[in-house]
């Protein structure tokens, strides 16, 4: 089984590492495959998305507000029409078997949609309908956990009891699939880790796949196996999550500033302390645009360090900059926050 | 796509019992006090016919409910036909409701037994359902079939712009409609020629088959329309 390995230790110990996302799988075996698909509107345009999940795994889609999340799992719901481009779910084109794929997915929106006069119960028997594989005992019981009435209107729940109906409903059908658009976006923590710890129980079944938008990274950190980053409609990285966090990592040296003219300085030598760090800034903005070209998604100088996000850490990289900075580079792990931070800023500066 | 007719009724139950009520009393106390019912009639399937078409569209609206609908395995045609088949439905159920409580005023009329009742057609003697019935068939048949073309633009307008357009552009049509034949019947309804056309409808005994048929054909258009323009809509 695929999903053995991440399931047990969620780190992907000895498997899929330097393994681009979905590569060296058939389409048989992803459970959502995206390829170059695109969407234009007048003030914003899906470009291109590509990436793809293998069945079994979860995978964080990660972007600031307005970055296309919602936009691009509305194209995989054939909710919003595609442009251009090619979306197979579960192996199914998503247009020609919508009926099909829609059976295999459980999806919950950005803001859960009902209708407001009827009960969780109208609900489940008016769904239940159109899944063959629909589990009413683990609806009920799903309710129950999250202290849902049955018998109570959608409009008198709360937006997170809403959510949770959602994610009930998603559930019962034992979907292969589940699509999350920003689940736990504007719930209160309890609610939120209530959500999350439901989504650990059911993604527990090996077989099962999810693919889970949202802007908190650290739910992604959490769950996770695979993640994409999406930024102005661009998917940015789309990877084995730990292997995405092994490339991206924070460098920092101290700036090339001459120890023989630090020296004179201590000792009460005239020195002109501004110009000389100048000079050194100067040298490494150089280096940043000729030696270490595009090496670096954000970067800063600050006192006399710089620091910066590269996205393309090696080993090699690390002894080129020690060599031209003078000074082994300290290198730290970054967040997939810090990530997620350095794209956009990168993007914008 | 039977449920999701059965959801749209269920839903506005309350609704439909009232019209039902309100329509059954009013044509009740009309045709067993000597009216004809017919412009009773006519108010009444306008209203309820365009009344459970906006709710129903208005309640979907405002909770965004297609995009309930659209996560679940349904096809596009079956959404938007089940509204078309759940208007017709309601206003089919609701006509037939309105001649069974003219047929019962026309009864009160005729027995008798409510006093001050029996200045009905159908008053004159025994009571003949299908009298009653075919007395009010052309009028009926036309009211009903200009309601279904109406709200099947409606719900044209509502795929295609939404809600709010759908309201505005639908009541303005009704007001337009309106407008014109209080302005026609006042500046050409004593013309001869008008009288006759008239007499003829009123008196055409294929015409209610013709004009039902007819406006069916046209909601069914007006059906396959909103479906090719759905399949091509984006839902938010």
């Amino acid at each position: 089984m695929k999903g053995n390995n991440a399931r047990n230790d969620r780190g992907f110990e000895g498997r899929n590492r330097n393994r681009p996302a979905g590569g060296g799988y058939a389409t048989d075996d992803l459970a959502l495959m995206l390829r170059g698909v695109s969407k234009k509107y007048p003030k914003f345009e899906l470009k291109d998305v590509t990436f793809s999940l293998p069945r079994g795994f979860i995978m964080g889609f990660i972007g600031p507000n307005g970055a296309g999340k919602t936009t691009t799992i509305k194209i995989i719901m054939n909710m919003v029409r595609k442009s251009k481009g090619t979306v197979m779910a579960l192996g199914l084109d998503h247009i020609l078997h919508e009926k099909e794929v829609k059976r295999l997915i459980g999806y919950v929106g950005e803001e859960p949609r009902f209708y407001e006069e009827m009960t969780p119960l109208w609900f489940e028997r008016f769904v239940s309908k159109y899944y063959p594989t629909w589990d009413k005992a683990y609806f009920i019981a799903t309710l129950d956990r999250f202290g849902i009435d049955p018998t109570k209107r959608v409009k008198d729940l709360s937006k997170g009891m809403k959510v949770k109906l959602g994610l009930a409903l998603a559930l019962s059908h034992k979907p292969e699939l589940l699509i999350l658009d920003e689940p736990t976006s504007g719930l209160d923590p309890v609610v939120r880790r209530d959500v999350l710890d439901e989504l650990m129980s059911v993604i527990q079944d090996e077989k099962r796949s999810v693919f889970f938008s949202t802007h908190i990274t650290q739910d992604i950190e959490r769950i996770a196996d695979y993640v994409t980053f999406i930024h102005q409609g661009q998917i940015v990285e789309s990877d084995v999550k730990d292997d995405i966090l092994g490339r991206w990592k924070l460098i920092s040296f101290p700036l090339p500033v001459r120890q023989g003219k630090v020296q004179d300085a201590l000792s009460g030598g005239g020195w002109d302390l501004e110009s000389d760090v100048k000079e050194a800034a100067d040298r490494i903005e150089r280096m940043l645009d000729h030696e270490l070209k595009g090496v670096f998604v954000e970067s800063k100088i600050e006192g006399l360090t710089f620091s910066g996000i590269t996205s393309a850490f090696s080993s090699a990289l690390e002894d080129k900059i020690a060599q031209l900075a003078g000074n082994r580079p300290r290198v730290a792990p970054v967040s997939l926050d810090d990530i997620l931070v350095a794209i956009v800023r990168g993007n914008n500066a | 796509m039977i449920d999701l007719v059965y959801k749209d009724i269920i839903q506005n139950r309350k609704l439909i019992l009232l019209y039902a009520l309100l329509g059954g009393f009013v044509g009740l106390v009309m045709i067993a006090s000597g009216s004809d019912g017919g412009g009773v009639f006519t108010a009444y399937v306008m209203i309820s016919t365009y009344g459970f078409a906006v709710r129903s569209t208005y309640d979907e609206d405002k909770s965004g409910a297609y995009l309930f609908l659209k996560s679940l395995p349904l096809s596009d045609a079956a959404i938007v036909a089940s509204k078309f088949l759940s208007v017709l439905a309601v206003s089919v159920m609701l006509v037939i409701f309105f001649n069974i409580t003219a047929v019962l005023g026309a009864y009160l009329g005729a027995s008798g037994i409510v006093p001050g009742l029996g200045s009905s057609p159908a008053a004159r003697g025994a009571l003949d359902v299908m009298a009653v019935l075919r007395g009010n068939a052309v009028s009926f048949a036309i009211v009903f079939s200009f309601a279904l073309i109406f709200v099947g633009i409606y719900l044209l307008i509502f795929f295609w712009a939404g809600f709010a357009k759908a309201s505005t552009y639908s009541r303005a049509i009704l007001l337009a409609v309106f407008v014109m034949v209080m302005i026609g019947a006042g500046a050409i309804g004593h013309l001869p020629a008008v009288r006759n056309f008239v007499r003829f409808i009123e008196t055409s005994s294929w015409l209610p088959a013709i004009s039902v048929i007819t406006s069916l054909g046209v909601y069914s258009i007006l059906c396959a329309l909103c479906i090719g323009r759905v399949k091509v809509k984006d839902w938010s």
